[in-house]
């Protein structure tokens, strides 16, 4: 059974190209456009990893992070950040949180799944 | 006009002072204004010209509207009177371009969703395309992969081998019949020699007999028993002589069926021999043509690949390119958000409210910009180096 991935960013097109990605390689995706759409989809949904943008609307991707961190059932879950915020600041911000990696857009999708692939619970 | 006075003006009563250390980040307001409402256009590149236009559009607006703020006015209370229709005029207009960025905003994000979408769905084809043709040309890399050409080609190699080797077994079988046939007619023609000698003792017998039966007359009366006898032996003689001339002829016949068989047999064998050597051309032609057939799939699968390859990196290339927008998007959202603050800003200073202090503006813009290209901009507005480290790539913690 494929695993499953939620990506959490508010631009559209952006959680396309990481769909594509990410179904290319295999990979089940649920999408969600903020902090706050994801924490309704998650739902006790497996999650094998979560990928999330950091300034997004309504909940922004710390928060989220956070959320998720305290959350038994995702503690364990690996989050990476995907965001155009390349500051060192809110790297530091994100790792506090309980983030695995931060990656800084524009990526490309070969280098995601690398990230992926390291950092996917079995 | 220094701009903390026309914020007083603008508020119509001047109870609304400027205020105090902040004449240089005031002044610094402008162009970061400027230069921060165009910083999306330079990301865009040629992304949107409607967008572009747009912003571009309130950039020279808003510096009209400022420049109007420096030059002396002619007298105070018509002054004041420009000033509060310009602070309405601004008021009105202001909401609206925060309107028209998002409209373009939302417009260029749903366009490049589908872009994607329509790369992504190439990207997908050009994959199943890929796929089928390498499936059917047997794989590159491993002649013995289940399904594909090269190896129906090598099963059927391997199943007509047999076949082959079966039809030399079948020739193979019938020589050694031929072997035997060849026994077979040597103990015939022992046979027939046999035969001569039967005939040839019964021949001598005769004489013998007949010699006797002359000596009996010569005997007289005394003689007659033994001509008797003489008598029958000739007989007996004659019956052998006929029945080793019988055994003989049968014998003939037997050696005529077997050498008939025998020429019988070795004609099938020749012709089962050059069918066999036909069969083989035939089959290694068949097999030859259809090698060749499956080197110009391999070629044309190999081909493919290699276009599809250069195609997908190309479309990966192209799904970077198309994150410009999420960068863009983010720029716009920052300028539709700050020119809603400033609109609340200009709304609440008739009401007496506070000038929104411009250090303060530009600190909390600073510190919400998203993106290098933002965080360039300012600093190149301000003239104020960066406070925080950057890196771009990948992190892991």
């Amino acid at each position: 059974m494929s695993k499953t991935i939620m990506v959490v960013d508010d631009s559209s097109s952006l959680r396309q190209v990481v769909n594509i990605a990410l179904t290319g390689a295999g990979y089940r995706v649920v999408e969600a456009s903020d902090g706050q759409d994801a924490c309704v989809k998650l739902d006790g949904r497996k999650l094998n990893l979560i990928i999330c943008d950091v300034n997004m609307p309504n909940m922004d991707g710390i928060s989220f992070l956070r959320h998720v961190k305290s959350h038994v059932a995702y503690r364990f879950t690996p989050v990476i950040m995907l965001t155009t915020e390349n500051q060192e600041a809110k790297k530091q911000e994100g790792k506090a949180a309980g983030a695995k990696a931060w990656m800084v857009k524009p990526f490309q999708p070969s280098q995601l799944l690398d990230a992926v692939s390291k950092l996917i619970l079995p | 006009m220094r701009m903390e006075v026309a914020f007083e003006q603008m508020a119509g009563s001047g109870t609304v002072g400027p205020r105090k250390g902040s004449r240089s980040a005031r002044r610094a307001l402008l162009p970061a204004a400027l230069a921060w409402l165009g910083a999306w256009g330079s990301v865009a590149l040629a992304g949107e010209p409607t967008a572009s236009a747009l912003a571009l559009g309130a950039a020279a607006a808003v510096a009209v509207f400022l420049t109007a703020r420096r030059e002396p006015a002619p007298a105070a209370e018509s002054n004041g009177g420009a000033n509060r229709a310009l602070l309405d005029l601004v008021g009105q207009v202001l909401p609206l371009w925060s309107r028209h960025i998002e409209s373009s905003r939302s417009q260029t994000e749903s366009a490049v969703a589908d872009l994607t979408h329509t790369f992504a769905g190439l990207s997908n084809r050009l994959d199943a395309a890929v796929r089928e043709s390498q499936r059917t040309a047997g794989s590159l890399a491993d002649a013995n992969r289940v399904g594909g050409v090269a190896a129906a080609l090598a099963q059927s190699e391997s199943e007509l081998t047999p076949v082959i080797e079966g039809l030399h077994q079948t020739v193979a079988s019938k020589a050694a019949l031929l072997s035997s046939l060849d026994e077979f007619a040597r103990v015939a023609d022992d046979l027939k020699r046999m035969s001569e000698d039967v005939k040839d003792l019964a021949r001598q017998t005769g004489l013998l007999a007949l010699n006797a039966a002359i000596e009996a007359a010569h005997a007289g009366h005394a003689g007659r028993g033994f001509a008797v006898v003489a008598d029958e032996v000739r007989r007996l003689s004659s019956a052998s002589g006929s029945a080793g001339q019988r055994i003989g002829e049968r014998v003939e016949r037997v050696l005529a069926g077997f050498a008939s068989l025998r020429q019988a047999a070795q004609s099938n064998s020749q012709q089962d021999l050059q069918e066999i050597a036909a069969a083989e051309e035939r089959i290694r032609r068949v097999i030859e043509r259809f090698a060749e057939t499956v080197g110009e799939m391999r070629t044309s699968a190999q081909t493919l690949s290699t276009a599809s390859d250069e195609a997908r990196r190309q479309i990966d290339q192209l799904l970077v390119g198309l994150q410009f927008q999420d960068r863009m998007s983010q720029i716009l959202s920052h300028v539709r958000e700050d020119i809603t603050r400033m609109a609340d800003a200009i709304a609440a200073a008739p009401l007496g409210a506070a000038v929104p202090n411009g250090a303060h503006w530009l600190e909390r813009m600073e510190r919400t910009y998203a993106t290098t290209e933002q965080r360039e901009n300012h600093r190149a507005s301000t003239g104020r180096p960066s406070r925080n480290a950057e890196s771009n790539g990948i992190t892991f913690f």
